[in-house]
């Protein structure tokens, strides 16, 4: 244990004693959350060990927690201490600020950390970023991030890159000109974002080769477009080869407060966008009130190829959209290729609750057992129906959320590295209730 | 993909001091190794990276690095002095080329380093010459990284 939190229990100890033994609940241990005394916790404190968080974390060794008092902090923090948790008291009122200046809130370049119960804000590219590195062959193996509020970062809100073994939970993010959660480029993610809520992004999820991601029992909403798992060139380990999305709600994805992004303007005004991606799953989400596609699988976006300097897509694979619930969408399902054939390529739709469909009966043409050569015809034609996206908004000018929900029992839990997350049972969840 | 050792036998290996001093790597990950330093004469900054690592690029005058997202392609490799070295965004983020030690080149800003676009150094003198994207590295060389080695 660090020395100077064994001389601050050692005061509080002595302190204790000498007011004698006080009447109900004074100093006593509560697992009732913000009652409870901070005592105790051995954590490096802020600011009552050390004056910044960044302090707490050149302090800190792993394994440490650094726990966070109320007040808003103008400080870039890098982490690069293994099994950290850094921890705000109250998510709403422990604020990381980067007044539109700094880059990053919390970036993270160490396995095992953990972000949880704060706010980051008003950054020029991220909220809280872990990352490893591809060109040096590092991955960065175990993270976390749990009940932060990321809201006007200049990219993304919470961002996993060259990282496998993790997890958001519990999450807000908007006003994010990409996603308010990414996860990218790694081969076995085996990461899980779940109770997640993205709204007034451009993209609420958008994950960049990386397969084995799972995105369940969250809400996409208000963004210009919902969930996009996609494959680019400008990453590595491409084609998105498997992102489970299941249980979620994606509503309402036309947002013209929502900033826009050149990179993914195609994919305005639709849910769920299966972009160039391979055996993605989409089952059991309730999408609804999308001017484009509730649900679409298709080859774009398109993206230079390093090795040829040509613009391409990926084929998209195997993909399988079941089950879902749609209704109020322009087109609840739609499947497009723009450079690639009309194939199938094993593309499958079954068992949705929908209307309307681009080509017209898509589960009759597209059934998981069809042949992946089958030959749809020309699908051009939808391209001209499309909603166009708005002008552009300034992510700085986005809403600030409102109050978010915090940790159960941040002054008492204890401390839980970053790590990959437990297995859940998927095939449990269940639409959500419109 | 190989997994380096922990980040403080990396930071070890990898660190970079002040000019003069030359560190050596620690060797292994185990918890509490320092690296340990020798004061040299002479202002050379020496890296230590893994041989194999280093990618020679002393037979062009002008070299071509791609900046992706997130990382430089190839992050380590060695020149002449007096080569021109140009990066290219070839990623869809912004990034920056920034060096370690402050005054070893003049950083290629992110304002000016947008996707697709070409940023220039000329590097000369003696000695490893780290480097990173403030956006996406550090200091200590984890994240988005590189060392430029002159040859001798």
């Amino acid at each position: 244990m660090r020395t100077h939190v064994r001389w601050t229990a050692a005061l509080l100890v002595v302190a204790t004693v000498l007011a004698g033994c006080g009447d109900d609940g004074g100093g006593a241990s509560s697992d009732k959350g913000d009652k409870g005394s901070s005592t105790e916790l051995e954590a490096i404190r802020v600011p009552a060990d050390e004056p910044t968080i960044q302090a707490a974390v050149d302090a800190a060794e792993p394994g440490d927690l650094i726990l966070v008092a109320p007040g808003t902090y103008k400080e870039a923090v890098t982490v690069e201490t293994e099994d950290l948790v850094i921890r705000g008291e109250d998510r709403n009122k422990v604020i990381i600020d980067g007044e539109f200046t700094r880059e990053n809130g919390i970036k993270v370049f160490s396995d095992g950390v953990a972000v949880e119960n704060l706010t980051v804000r008003n950054h020029t590219s991220n909220g809280v970023f872990f990352t490893g590195d591809y060109g040096k062959g590092v991955t960065l193996r175990g993270y976390r991030a749990s009940y932060v509020t990321a809201y006007n970062n200049g990219l993304y809100g919470i961002y996993a890159f060259s990282a496998e073994g993790g997890q958001f939970d519990h999450n807000y993010g908007s006003g994010h000109p990409d996603s308010a959660f990414y996860v990218g480029q790694c081969q076995n993610c085996d990461a899980l974002l779940t109770d997640n809520v993205a709204e007034r992004n451009m993209l609420g999820y958008s994950g960049t080769n990386s397969t084995g991601v799972t995105i369940v029992s969250s809400t996409f909403s208000h963004n210009r477009a919902g969930i996009v798992p996609n494959s680019l060139y400008t990453e590595e380990f491409g084609p998105n080869s498997g992102t489970t999305i299941v249980g979620n709600v994606v509503e309402d994805n036309n947002s013209a407060e929502a900033p826009d992004n050149e990179s993914f303007t195609v994919a305005y005004g639709n849910g769920i966008v299966v972009g160039g991606g391979s055996k993605i799953v989409v089952e059991r989400n309730l999408v609804k009130g999308h001017k484009n596609a509730g649900i679409v699988v298709t080859d774009m976006p398109d993206s230079v190829d390093p090795s040829d300097k040509e613009r391409k897509t990926f084929k998209p694979e195997d993909n399988r959209v079941i089950g879902n619930q749609l209704t109020g969408n322009t087109i609840d399902l739609a499947y497009l290729t723009v450079k690639w054939p009309s194939d199938t390529f094993g593309n499958c739709f079954e068992d949705n609750e929908y209307t309307t469909s681009f080509p017209e009966g898509i589960e009759e043409k597209m059934t998981c057992d069809t042949d992946p050569s089958t030959d749809l015809g020309d699908l051009s034609g939808v391209l001209g129906q499309l909603t166009p996206a708005p002008a552009d908004a300034d992510w700085k000018k986005v809403v600030a959320p409102p109050e978010q929900p915090n940790m159960p029992n941040a002054l008492t839990a204890k401390p839980r590295k970053g790590a990959p997350p437990k297995k859940i049972d998927v095939d449990a969840i269940e639409i959500p209730k419109a | 993909m190989t997994h380096l050792p922990s980040r403080r036998a990396a930071t070890a290996l990898l660190a970079v001091l002040l000019p003069g001093l030359v560190l050596a790597g620690c060797g292994d990950d185990s918890e509490g190794s320092s690296p340990t330093t020798t004061a040299s004469s002479g202002p050379a900054t020496t890296v230590d990276i893994p041989a194999d690592k280093v990618v020679d690029l002393t037979a062009q005058s002008t070299v071509e690095i791609t900046v992706r997202d997130n990382t430089f392609e190839p992050s380590y490799f060695e020149v002449k002095p007096g080569t021109k070295i140009l990066f290219r965004n070839d990623g869809r983020n912004q990034h920056n080329v920034t060096p370690v030690e402050d005054g070893r080149f003049d950083p290629i800003e992110t304002a000016e380093f947008a996707p697709g676009k070409v940023g220039a150094i000329t590097v000369d003198g003696s000695g490893d010459i780290p480097f990173y994207c403030t956006i996406h590295g550090t200091k200590k060389l984890n994240g988005q990284s590189g060392v430029i080695r002159i040859a001798t």
